[in-house]
């Protein structure tokens, strides 16, 4: 396994930090699911909350816990570890939401993710280059890292929250009107003038 | 900057009146009256604009006053041809107030890209201190509206005080307090009705603004047709008003482009030579309706389907019922690249149209006979932040139904009758109505209500009943929108955040309704 993480305030050797020494190590909040640590960059989480009910919302995928009243606004609240292909989580006294920043369609949005635990914020300066297990492999999964003697999987919000994920769990209505009917060929003035008919 | 605004607003609203003026002469050109009315509004321009300092504004109204004059002495009398040039003149002098208002730094009306073409240097500078910011939305309010807020203000002020001497008073008189507060209720919706209301304003001269629209296009095309308008009087929310604007423009021309026929075509099949378009609204429910209607071809089922076919859209063995074959003019692959361009000029299709429409929730609808004629109705939820929410319990859940679309609650032990697998009959007063059980899709293993109860609700027009497990109660509900991400789930048109602060999901009671028979296979209904 080759390390390529540290945990102290200096960006590593051999990074290339364009010489500005305010440069940050990109940080990271970590926490638990099922046992597993995964992370997601700082600059994404809004905040932590405690739990505080959930009411489903019917017609949508199991991970879709439902939503919360987080200080007035309707938050979605998103089961990760089913999401992840696991069992719902159950809710204990340490249940949190992560809130995240994510953005749908280009409009900004927060999300919250039911966590059994929040486990660390942490700085990283380099990912990737970890094998892992091709068990873990998943679209969701960007990267792993390595802290201290554990593996963490990076989380790839934009592919948790993509358009098509959300349209295939029928959250989102298709937008229409992307495809080209013509094939790219324009029709001629005569096809389009054919008598009478309602063209719009 | 607040002047430049009410400058602007000054303008549009003569603007706006010399139009319907003009287009009002042309039909009674011997109005004396009305020839006064448009001179008067030119005038008010020319006035504002010169103290304003916005002389070329000011040029452009004189001489369009100067030739008004002319009407107004009878020197000319006024036909179709100088209406049409009388409006082109409007149109100058609208682009000029625009533009002078950008070159003042307001923003203003004008695009950007128009503003970067005239002067560039001096908006982006502009831009840069922030002058280029929009002006804040600003809405008229009838002057006696607002005075009624300040009343109720007032007692609520009055109110408060009887409560608190009440609270403070050495008995504890809780019936008094308890009485107190129902009476500062009743107030504070009386408050949140009047605050409502002033949100509200007419269609009117939203669908009024489009005489001119259908003279254009008409003319264009060289139809003849007028527009004919019912329920101005209709009030619709400020914030809908302005996103209805396009897709009613664009359905209006569509009607005048497509639906009306040529005056001799109309002649030969025993129509008037001249068109008629309609716009109407009404209230329906918890809706608003749009009607964009004309009395002209109509739409041929044939040909749509064939040019549906043609564009790959249908398969050779696809059948549609007549409803379906209408929509077609809705798909995105229906419109052509060349006709949007040319019709619109904006480069929206029907596609978009509903596509806006639902956006903001509603539905279109179409209903045609060939040769007699289209309409296409627009329905919108009345979605203003405060509603009045009936609330159930389905299942373990709070679900709020709007209050408007509610007509009885009953229970059901004492109407409901089974018919087998197809579902339930209620007897409503006297009358069968099938009853639908959301329960089908909502259940989270909850136990079924050993007392169900049925609510009736409207669906346009048709009474249906809903299956609930406990009724809970009416009660102002402040309606939070749900987010972008559930925007493909139809069944809901909002959440709530309940007085025990958990969120209650808002059901949309049309959208239930077609949801839950299609379900049961369309054999409710």
């Amino acid at each position: 396994m080759s390390l390529s993480t540290q945990e102290s305030a200096t960006p590593a050797a051999g990074l290339n930090f364009d010489g500005d020494d305010n440069t940050e190590v990109p940080r990271y909040l970590t926490f638990l699911v099922k046992g597993q640590e995964y992370a997601v960059p700082l600059e994404r989480l809004r905040e932590i909350v405690s739990y505080t009910s959930v009411t489903p919302v019917p017609c949508t995928p199991g991970w879709m816990v439902g939503v919360t009243n987080l200080r007035g606004d309707v938050l979605p609240v998103i089961d990760l570890a089913m999401r992840l292909g696991g069992e719902r989580t159950p809710i204990t006294s340490r249940s949190c939401y992560v809130v995240l920043d994510v953005s749908l369609r280009g409009d900004p949005m927060s999300v919250g993710l039911l966590m059994d635990a929040v486990g660390r914020i942490t700085e990283v300066a380099t990912v990737g280059g970890m094998d892992y297990d091709d068990t873990f492999k998943s679209s969701f999964i960007q990267d792993a890292i390595c802290l201290e003697d554990s593996t963490v999987f990076l989380l790839d919000i934009e592919s948790l929250f993509s358009e098509a994920e959300l349209e295939a769990a029928g959250l989102l209505r298709p937008r229409e009107g992307v495809a080209d009917p013509f094939n790219g060929e324009v029709p001629t003035d005569e096809e389009l003038a054919d008598g009478g008919i309602h063209l719009f | 900057m607040s002047d430049l605004s009410t400058f602007a607003a000054e303008c549009e609203e003569n603007m706006s009146a010399m139009e319907t003026g003009l287009l009002a002469l042309e039909h009674s050109p011997r109005d004396e009256e009305l020839i006064g009315a448009v001179f008067r509004s030119a005038h008010n321009i020319k006035g504002t604009s010169k103290i304003m300092g916005f002389m070329e504004v000011g040029e452009i109204a004189h001489v369009l006053e100067e030739a008004l004059q002319r009407y107004r002495d009878g020197r000319l009398k006024i036909d179709s041809g100088h209406v049409t040039f009388l409006l082109r003149g409007v149109d100058v002098l609208r682009e000029r107030v625009a533009r002078s208002l950008a070159e003042a730094g307001e923003g203003g009306p004008i695009e950007h890209e128009e503003v970067d073409d005239t002067q560039s240097d001096a908006s982006e500078s502009a831009a840069a201190e922030g002058g280029q910011a929009p002006a804040g939305k600003t809405l008229r309010v009838d002057l006696g509206r607002l005075d009624g807020v300040v009343k109720l203000l007032g007692e609520i002020v009055i109110s408060r005080r009887g409560m608190e001497s009440l609270l403070n008073g050495e008995d504890e008189n809780w019936h008094g307090v308890l009485e107190a507060h129902r009476k500062a209720e009743r107030l504070y919706s009386d408050m949140r009705d009047l605050v409502m209301r002033l949100r509200m304003v007419a269609m009117g001269p939203v669908l009024g603004g489009f005489r001119r629209t259908v003279r254009d296009v008409a003319s264009a095309s060289g139809k003849k047709a007028k527009l004919v308008i019912e329920g101005g009087d209709v009030e619709i929310d400020a914030n809908l008003v302005e996103s209805l604007r396009d897709p009613l423009m664009h359905m209006v021309r569509n009607s005048v482009d497509h639906g009306i026929e040529a005056p001799e075509e109309r002649a030969a099949v025993g129509k008037s030579p001249c068109g008629k378009v309609s716009l109407r609204a009404w209230r329906e429910g918890g809706s608003i309706a749009i009607e964009v209607g004309d009395d002209g071809r109509g739409l041929d089922k044939d040909k749509l389907v064939a040019r549906a076919r043609e564009r790959g859209l249908l398969g050779e063995d696809d059948v549609l019922t007549d409803d379906d074959a209408h929509m077609l003019i809705f798909h995105p692959g229906f419109s052509t690249a060349a006709q949007i361009t040319e019709i619109s000029g904006r480069g929206v299709g029907m596609d978009v149209v509903r596509q806006n429409i639902e956006g903001m929730r509603g539905s279109v609808s179409i209903s045609t006979t060939l040769g007699k004629g289209t309409a296409m109705t627009v329905r919108l939820p009345m979605t203003l932040a405060i509603i009045s929410g009936f609330h159930v319990k389905i299942g373990a859940e709070t679900f709020v139904l709007p209050l408007e679309q509610v007509v009885e609650c009953l229970d059901a032990g004492d109407v409901m009758i089974d018919i087998g697998l197809t579902g339930r009959l209620v007897n409503f007063r006297g009358n069968m109505i099938s009853c639908l059980e959301p329960r089908a899709i909502f259940s989270h293993g909850a136990e079924p209500s050993t007392k169900p109860c049925v609510v009736v609700v409207d669906h346009g027009g048709e009474l249906i009943g809903v299956t609930v497990d406990k009724l809970l109660g009416e009660s102002q509900t402040v309606v939070k929108p749900m987010g972008p991400m559930f925007e493909g789930l139809p069944l809901f048109s909002g959440a709530t955040i309940t007085g025990s602060g958990d969120v209650a999901l808002i059901l949309d009671v049309s959208n239930l309704v077609s949801g839950l028979t299609e379900q049961a296979g369309g054999m409710l209904v």
